[in-house]
């Protein structure tokens, strides 16, 4: 026979109307396994019953305020440590042709004096013609503009730094939410 | 509504909501307690119970944006607490941990010695037979009897059928009750056996 209903009745919570009451005691009566469940069970429901709540020691709120601060203090470091591995990553992608530039010079070693001499020469004779380029644009451009037009880009070249300075810091400091 | 220290919980969960620590820090206050004793009860170590509940804020906090206002806070707060004990239960395995079972509580001799020691053995006996279920059925069996969820309720916290909650907690409470039995020495007969004479 099942006793599946019985088990049912034995293990209600609700206190069961007079006639599932009869009807289970009847049972209990003839079956010895119900009678053991029935017995074993309200046991362990009185062990169930006890009333005690564990509550954390002192201090749990402050406890729970510094883990929360080395929490963000930990993404912080992870978000800088993603930023510069970036970067890294970047710089090598940027350095790997160079590097394969400065192996060709140096399979050539007569060359690299010569080379770099010549590179020198060049980035001088730039400079040479990119300050002779600034200094004609700057006389032109102050017979031109007016100096509250100069004082307007210096403001505006001064704010685009201080909001890359700005977003810098946000982006490898400021915590993730 | 609960009242917090005097403010609206919902307050506190907004102010939070907005990035404010100390309104989520009153939330924690006012809900440690129930967290914190959830996690014991499952994990049954004061140590790890500590660290369940202080987790337990923490993914709050950083989920509250989730949390479904038409629904009881607390209630959220102990499904996650739950959730969070069962990975820890299942990642534990069968490493032992006996801070319940060896006596953590001072007996309260309040209803005399005797009764004191009878209680405190009624709660390592305990302790041992929920350590016999699977962790999701001893979470059920702590939310239902320690908590008064109802069957949706711990559907709700479980992500479980309600068929499948009554069926677990069928099988929890069978379970609970041959634990007990035997823990008297007598194991609960599994097949039908009528008309045969009492062992009790």
């Amino acid at each position: 026979m099942s006793h599946q209903p019985y088990e049912e009745l034995i293990f209600e919570d609700e206190v069961l109307p007079a006639e599932k009451t009869r009807f289970l005691q009847a049972h209990l009566e003839d079956c010895l396994r119900c009678r053991e469940l029935s017995d074993a069970w309200h046991g362990a429901r009185l062990g169930l019953m006890d009333p005690e709540v564990s509550e954390p020691t002192h201090g749990f709120v402050t406890r729970w305020q510094a883990r929360q601060a080395e929490r963000r203090r930990q993404a912080a470091r992870s978000q800088v440590s993603w930023v510069l591995s970036l970067a890294l990553l970047g710089s090598g992608f940027l350095a790997w042709p160079i590097a394969l530039e400065v192996y060709s010079l140096l399979e050539a070693p007569a060359a690299v004096g010569s080379a770099v001499i010549r590179e020198i020469l060049s980035l001088g004779l730039a400079c040479r013609l990119a300050g002779q380029f600034m200094r004609a644009l700057l006389v032109e451009a102050t017979a031109q503009l007016p100096v509250t037009a100069w004082l307007g880009i210096g403001l505006a070249l001064l704010g685009f730094v201080l909001a890359w300075a700005l977003s810098l810091y946000r982006f490898a400091f400021q915590p993730v939410e | 509504m609960k009242v917090v220290e005097g403010t609206s919980e919902a307050v506190w969960i907004e102010r939070a909501r907005q990035g404010d620590d100390g309104a989520f820090a009153n939330l924690v206050g006012a809900y440690q307690a129930p967290v914190y004793n959830l996690c014991f009860r499952l994990l049954g170590d004061g140590y790890e119970a500590e660290d369940a509940a202080q987790e337990t804020f923490l993914k709050a906090y950083k989920n509250l944006s989730r949390y479904d206002p038409d629904r009881p806070f607390v209630n959220w707060l102990l499904k996650i607490a739950s959730n969070h004990s069962i990975d820890r239960l299942r990642r534990r395995g069968t490493r032992p941990v006996t801070d319940l079972e060896e006596a953590e509580h001072l007996p309260d001799t309040s209803a005399g010695p005797e009764a004191a020691l009878a209680l405190e053995e009624r709660r390592r006996r305990i302790w041992r037979t929920l350590r016999k279920l699977s962790p999701k059925d001893r979470t059920l069996i702590v939310l239902r009897y320690w908590y008064d969820y109802t069957y949706e309720d711990m559907a709700a916290a479980l992500s479980l059928s309600s068929g499948a909650v009554k069926s677990r907690l069928h099988r929890a409470r069978m379970t609970l009750a041959q634990e007990w039995r035997e823990r008297e020495g007598v194991p609960v007969r599994l097949g039908g056996t009528q008309d045969e004479p009492s062992a009790v």
